[in-house]
C-alpha cells in the first residue's frame, strides 16, 4: 500500500467512523425519547388500574356478607400491577378478608399468573409471584416452592421459604433448617423473623436437631438470630454447647450471648481468663444480664482488658447490672486505678443518661 | 516524505488508541445497560424484603469551615429512612462557626468518649452528643489538612459494622441508604459500595432535602450533567458487574468498617482519598486471597454543587487527576496482580492507559494535527474526518448515557431537558473536553513534580438562598 492509498483509508475509515458515530447518537437520542414516553405510558396505566382495583380489593375484602364476587379479569399485560395492588392488601390483612381475596384471584386468573411467572420472569416477576403463591396457600403449588427454595438467587429461596410456611409451616421446616446451616446470605434479622412467623411450637425439633447436628463451624452464625427467634431454646442449646467437652471459642462466644439460666454463672465465670477477646467480651455481656453484684470485681477487671470492645461490654455490663446503684458506681469509679478502666466507665455512664 | 510517513504513523497510533479507547467505553454502557435492567428487575417486590434486613450504619460526615451548610445537612442526615444508624460530624479545625453553630442547633454537650485509636488522624480535641438527637456526635479535632484525616477520626468513632463517608455539602436522597445497603445485603462478600452522583445545580433543595430536579441555567453546570451521567451510568455501572470498581466517589460511599480498618483507613497523604482507598482496597483484598466485591448502585443517592466557574472547575479536575495518578502511583502493585481480578487486569491498566495519560494523548494528538495541516502535512478534509470521527463518537457515548438515564431513573421530568442535554453532549466537544484535558495534562505536571493540596473549596449555588425559605 503506497503512502497516498493509505491515507486515503484512514480518511475514508474516519468518514464512515463519524457518519455511524453521529447516526448511533441519534438513534440514541430516538431511543432515549421512546422510553421517556413509554416510562410515561407505564406511570399512568399503573395509577389508573390503581384507581380501579383499590375500591373493588377494599370491597372484597372488607364484604362479609356472602355475595358473590364480581370483577373482570384485568388483561394480560395489566396483570402485574394488579397483582402487585392484590399482594400489597393481602400483606396488610389478616383474617377472612385473605380468603375471600383469595377466591377474587382466582377467579380474574391472578393464580395462573403467578405460576406461570414463577416458572419464567425477571426476578421482579418471579419475587411477585411467590408472594402471590403464598398468600394463595394452595397446597397444590408446594412442589414449586419448595424447588425454589433451593434457587441460587438468595432472595427468591428467602421468599419461597416465607411462602412455604405460609402454607404449611409444619411441613416447610426441615427443608427450611437445611436451607438456614447453608444460606449463609441470610441475615439473622431475617431468619429470626421467618422463624417467628412460624411459630416456636413448629420450629423447635428441627432447629434444635439442626444445629446439634451441624458442623460447629456454622453454630456461632446461627444461635444469635435463634436468640431472637426463640430464647428458650436458644439458651437450652447454648447450655449443651458449654457443657460439651471441646470447647471451640467461637462456639462458646455464641453460646455465652443467648444465655438465660443464671445457674450457669458459676460455670461461665472463669472464661474471663479466655486468651480468645470475643469470648470474654461475650462474657462480660452475659454477666451484665444474668450477673449481680456479686460480679462486679470481675467486670472491673474485664474493664481493664487490652480490647476496647471488651473493657466498653464490661462497663455497660457494670453500670447496668442488677442491683448497681449511682453511690456503688462511684464508690467503683473512685477506687479504678486503670486509665482505660475509668475512661471507660465514664463514657458508658454518659451514654446510659437520657438525651 | 520522512515527515508524510511520520504522521502517517502517527496516524495510526492515535487511531487504534482512540479506536481501544471507545470499544472500552462501549462495552462498558453495555455491561452497564444489562446491569441496570438486572437491577431494576428486583423492582419494589425486594425494596420490601431489603426493608426488613437493614444493617446498622455510621455516617461519618467530615465539615471544614462549613458554617454555613452544616445545620441543614446534619438535620437532612438524621431525617434518613433508615432503621438504624448514628451520625458522626468530624469538625476539622475549622477557622469558622461550624462547630458553635452546631452547638446551638443541637445542643451539644461534652461526651466522655473512650476514643479508640484504630486508623490515624490528627489529635481529637473533645467529642460531643447531642441532647436533642442521641445517635449524633460530633468529633472535634485538629485540622489534619485533608479529607481523609478527617475521615480516619470519624472512624475511629463509629460503632456499626457498616459506615458511610461523604460530604457535608451534599444532599443524599431519603432512601440513598436503603438503596446502598442492597449489595450488602445480597452479597455478604461486599465491602463497599458507592451510589450515582448527580448535580443539584438548578434544583431545589428545602430543608436539606431536594425538592424539584430542575436543570441549571448556568452553561458550565450542564455540560457537567452530561459529564457526571457518563462518568456514573456508564463508567462505574460498567466496571462494578465485573468487580473493576476503583473508585467509589467521596461523596458518597458505604463502606465495611473492619475491612477499611484492616486496609489502614484512609491515607492522610492521599490526592484523591476516595480512590485510593478503593483501590488499595482491592490491592489488599487480592494479596489476602480473599473473595470480595466492590459494588455500585444505580441509583441517584447523592446530589452535589458542580463548580459554574472556570477558576473552581480547573481546580477541582486538577486535583481529581493528580489524585488519580496518586493512587495508581501508590497502588502499582495491584496491577496484574494474582487474585486481583478485572480491577487488576483490566480496569487498572485502563485508567493508566485511558484516563491518566488520555490527555496526554488527547492534547499531543490535537497539537500535532494543527501542526500538520498548518504546515500542509495534514488537507483540511482529513482534519475536518479526524474531528467528526471524535466528536461523533463523544456524542455517541453521551447519548447511551442519556439512554441509560431513560432506562432507569428518568430523573429530569421534561422532554425539553433530554434534548437540551443532548444539545450539550455536542457542545462539550467544541472546547470544554479540550480544556479539561489541558488541566489534566497539567496537573499531571504538577503532580510529577511533587506539588502539594488540602482541602478543596466550592462556591456554592444553593444553599444559602433556598434554605432561607424554610420554616
Amino acid at each position: 500500500m503506497d503512502s497516498s492509498t493509505a491515507s486515503d483509508f484512514v480518511l475514508l475509515l474516519a468518514l464512515r467512523g463519524a457518519t455511524i458515530a453521529a447516526l448511533g447518537a441519534v438513534a440514541m437520542l430516538g431511543g432515549a425519547l421512546i422510553v421517556r414516553r413509554l416510562a410515561q405510558y407505564r406511570a399512568r396505566l399503573k395509577q389508573r388500574l390503581a384507581e380501579q382495583w383499590r375500591p373493588i380489593l377494599t370491597r372484597v375484602a372488607l364484604d362479609e356478607s356472602g355475595a358473590p364476587i364480581v370483577a373482570t379479569p384485568p388483561r394480560a399485560r395489566h396483570m402485574a400491577h394488579v397483582m402487585e395492588e392484590w399482594s400489597a392488601f393481602q400483606d396488610a390483612l389478616r383474617g377472612s378478608g385473605t380468603t375471600r381475596l383469595n377466591a377474587l384471584a382466582r377467579q380474574v386468573g391472578i393464580d395462573v399468573a403467578a405460576r406461570r411467572w414463577l416458572r419464567r420472569g425477571n426476578l421482579g416477576l418471579r419475587i411477585l409471584a411467590i408472594r402471590t403463591i403464598g398468600h394463595l396457600r394452595d397446597p397444590a403449588d408446594w412442589q414449586l416452592l419448595q424447588q425454589r427454595l433451593f434457587a441460587p438467587n438468595a432472595l427468591l429461596a428467602f421468599y419461597a421459604a416465607a411462602a412455604l410456611i405460609q402454607i404449611d409451616a409444619q411441613r416447610a421446616m426441615p427443608g427450611i433448617a437445611m436451607q438456614l446451616a447453608d444460606r449463609e446470605e441470610w441475615p439473622g434479622e431475617a431468619i429470626a423473623g421467618l422463624l417467628k412467623e412460624a411459630g416456636t411450637h413448629v420450629t423447635r425439633d428441627p432447629i434444635r436437631s439442626l444445629i446439634l447436628s451441624i458442623a460447629p463451624a456454622r453454630i456461632p452464625r446461627l444461635l444469635p438470630w435463634l436468640g431472637r427467634a426463640d430464647p428458650i431454646l436458644a439458651s437450652e442449646i447454648a447450655t449443651q454447647l458449654l457443657r460439651r467437652e471441646t470447647r471451640d471459642p467461637r462456639i462458646v462466644a455464641a453460646a455465652l450471648l443467648v444465655l438465660q439460666d443464671p445457674q450457669l454463672l458459676p460455670e461461665i465465670r472463669p472464661l474471663a481468663a479466655s486468651t480468645d477477646p470475643e469470648v470474654r467480651k461475650n462474657l462480660a455481656i452475659a454477666l451484665g444480664h444474668l450477673g449481680d453484684v456479686h460480679d462486679q470485681e470481675l467486670l472491673v477487671s474485664l474493664m481493664g482488658d487490652s480490647l476496647w470492645w471488651v473493657r466498653y461490654r464490661a462497663a455497660e455490663a457494670l453500670v447496668n447490672l442488677r442491683g448497681m446503684s449511682t453511690a456503688l458506681l462511684d464508690a467503683t469509679r473512685a477506687r479504678l486505678t486503670d486509665r482505660y478502666a475509668r475512661d471507660m466507665l465514664d463514657h458508658v455512664r454518659a451514654e446510659a443518661l437520657p438525651a | 516524505m520522512i515527515a508524510v510517513a511520520f504522521l502517517e504513523g502517527v496516524q495510526w497510533v492515535f487511531l487504534t488508541y482512540f479506536l481501544l479507547l471507545n470499544v472500552t467505553y462501549l462495552a462498558l454502557t453495555g455491561i452497564a445497560v444489562f446491569g441496570v435492567r438486572r437491577y431494576l428487575g428486583g423492582g419494589n417486590a425486594a425494596e420490601r424484603v431489603y426493608a426488613r434486613l437493614e444493617i446498622p450504619i455510621s455516617l461519618i460526615v467530615p465539615a471544614y469551615n462549613e458554617e454555613a451548610t452544616i445545620v441543614p445537612a446534619v438535620r437532612a442526615l438524621l431525617q434518613l429512612r433508615y432503621q438504624q444508624f448514628e451520625v458522626i460530624i468530624v469538625n476539622d479545625g475549622s477557622r469558622d462557626g461550624t462547630l458553635a453553630a452546631l452547638q446551638k442547633e443541637f445542643a451539644l454537650q461534652p461526651f466522655p468518649e473512650a476514643y479508640r485509636i484504630q486508623v490515624r488522624s490528627k489529635p481529637v480535641r473533645g467529642v460531643y452528643r447531642s441532647a436533642t438527637h442521641p445517635n449524633l456526635r460530633v468529633v472535634d479535632k485538629e485540622n489534619g489538612g485533608s479529607k481523609a484525616d478527617a475521615s480516619n477520626a470519624g472512624l475511629n468513632a463509629a460503632r456499626y459494622p457498616l459506615f458511610y463517608c461523604g460530604d457535608a455539602d451534599c444532599v443524599l436522597d431519603p432512601d440513598a441508604l436503603r438503596r446502598a445497603v442492597r449489595p450488602f445485603l445480597e452479597d455478604p462478600h461486599t465491602v463497599a459500595c458507592g451510589g450515582t452522583v448527580r448535580i443539584i445545580n438548578g434544583c431545589r433543595v428545602r430543608g436539606g432535602f431536594l425538592e424539584r430536579v430542575s436543570l441549571p441555567r448556568n452553561f458550565l453546570a450542564l455540560l457537567q450533567i452530561v459529564e457526571y451521567l457518563r462518568a456514573f451510568l456508564g463508567g462505574r455501572m460498567g466496571w462494578a458487574p465485573i468487580n473493576g470498581l476503583l473508585i467509589v466517589s467521596g461523596a458518597f460511599g458505604l463502606f465495611h468498617r473492619q475491612t477499611v480498618i484492616d486496609a489502614g483507613g484512609y491515607r492522610p497523604e492521599a490526592i484523591g482519598e476516595d480512590m485510593d482507598l478503593i483501590v488499595r482496597l482491592h490491592r489488599m483484598l487480592a494479596e489476602r486471597r480473599q473473595r470480595y466485591r466492590i459494588a455500585f448502585v444505580p441509583d441517584p443517592v447523592c446530589w452535589t454543587d458542580a463548580p459554574e466557574d472556570l477558576a473552581t472547575l480547573a481546580k477541582q479536575r486538577k486535583r481529581w487527576h493528580r489524585g488519580l495518578a496518586d493512587s495508581l502511583s501508590y497502588s502499582r502493585k495491584v496491577f496484574f496482580a494474582r487474585g486481583s481480578g478485572a480491577a487488576g487486569w483490566l480496569a487498572a491498566p485502563f485508567f493508566l492507559l485511558f484516563e491518566l495519560l488520555g490527555p496526554v494523548v488527547e492534547v499531543t494528538g490535537y497539537v500535532i494535527m494543527v501542526f500538520a495541516w498548518a504546515f500542509g502535512l495534514l488537507s483540511l478534509e482529513s482534519f475536518l474526518a479526524f474531528a467528526a470521527v471524535a466528536v461523533g463518537l463523544g456524542v455517541m457515548l453521551s447519548a447511551s448515557s442519556l439512554l441509560l438515564e431513560e432506562l432507569s431513573f428518568h430523573v429530569y421530568p421534561r422532554a425539553s431537558d433530554l434534548l437540551i442535554l443532548f444539545l450539550m453532549a455536542i457542545v462539550e466537544n467544541l472546547g470544554y473536553r479540550q480544556l479539561t484535558a489541558f488541566w489534566r495534562v497539567q496537573a499531571l505536571i504538577d503532580w510529577l513534580r511533587g506539588r502539594e493540596v488540602a482541602w478543596g473549596t466550592m462556591t456554592r449555588s444553593r444553599w444559602q438562598p433556598d434554605e432561607k425559605q424554610s420554616p
